[in-house]
């Protein structure tokens, strides 16, 4: 597991200094941590808030970032320069631009190596209870950070799923045999 | 005279954050107004002259460089200066953009000096 993890160094490098840029630039706050582990979403519900956004092309995948509701309000606060109190629509509005900004950062880099690909919008969800994870199909990794801010040391997790052009065209490849296979 | 500017982004949090930025330059603003994509931009320049765009690029409905395309392209908004701000930073993308016709590029994230530098000179 740690040699396959290993071949996406690279991706996790880029997608830490995308979240580095935006918390320093926009948030005045760091960010601790950031090592590359196997995907680990929590076995029991989670609360709290959690931020997607998908990429397509030359490189595929989704990128899920959780934050506690606290973690989300205080970054609310501090892009909106305002006090949030509660998870409410400014919040969301926060986190959804956080959200962006990071993966935005992380596909600009990812182009210049492999080539265009295009994002969706970014979905917001706030849950009492969910389990976030990504999909089966791609490799899924997951960097943990702890986010720095005076007193404060909270806890943001970044799921990553990816699936590289080759990847992808060796999926459909099975695909297409398989339904010759059904049919 | 004071400025008016218009903000199209689809993100509100964006559009807050630009407001602010804005009262804080040194520049006599007058209204500030809000667009969510480049379709309601062109309906609300329709109603109010406006003298400067920030503008973000991913937007749905009509994108940025759409809307900046539209702009160059009418003789009434062809000499408003339009600031994109946006997370393409692809050397294509900013190419595309400044032969459109763009006054100026920021990406984000962005620091409020940022804004500020670019703004300068332009107004």
């Amino acid at each position: 597991m740690e040699s396959k993890l290993s071949q996406y160094t690279d991706f996790a490098e880029l997608l830490h200094s995308a979240t580095q840029q935006v918390f320093s630039t926009m948030l005045g706050m760091e960010i601790e941590g950031g090592a590359i582990e196997p995907e680990n979403p929590p076995s029991i519900p989670d609360a709290g808030i959690v931020a997607m956004v998908g990429i397509a092309g030359a490189v595929s995948g989704n990128v899920c970032i959780r934050f506690s509701n606290s973690l989300a309000c205080r970054l609310a606060s501090g892009l909106l320069m305002m006090e949030c109190e509660q998870v409410d629509g400014d919040v969301l509005d926060a986190i959804a631009e956080i959200a962006n900004m990071i993966v935005g950062g992380l596909k600009t880099d990812l182009e210049d190596r492999y080539g265009t690909m295009g994002l969706s919008l970014p979905t917001v969800l706030s849950a009492e209870r969910y389990i976030a994870r990504s999909p089966t199909l791609g490799e899924r990794f997951t960097l943990s950070f702890f986010c720095v801010h005076g007193d404060m040391r909270d806890s943001l997790t970044i799921q990553m799923c990816l699936i590289t052009e080759r990847s992808n065209n060796s999926y459909l490849k099975e695909l297409a045999e398989l339904h010759s296979k059904l049919s | 005279m004071s400025l008016n500017v218009l903000i199209v982004d689809d993100s509100a949090a964006i559009r807050k954050i630009l407001q602010r930025v804005l009262r804080q330059t040194d520049i006599q603003i007058g209204e500030i107004l809000e667009a969510g994509d480049g379709k309601e931009a062109l309906q609300v320049l329709e109603k109010t002259q406006v003298g400067l765009v920030l503008s973000d690029i991913n937007m749905p409905n009509m994108d940025g460089l759409q809307l900046l395309s539209e702009l160059k392209g009418k003789a009434e908004w062809k000499k408003v200066p339009i600031v994109m701000i946006t997370t393409e930073g692809s050397h294509n993308k900013v190419l595309e953009a400044v032969n459109l016709g763009a006054a100026g590029y920021v990406r984000k994230p962005f620091t409020a000096e940022q804004i500020k530098e670019k703004l300068v000179g332009l107004v």
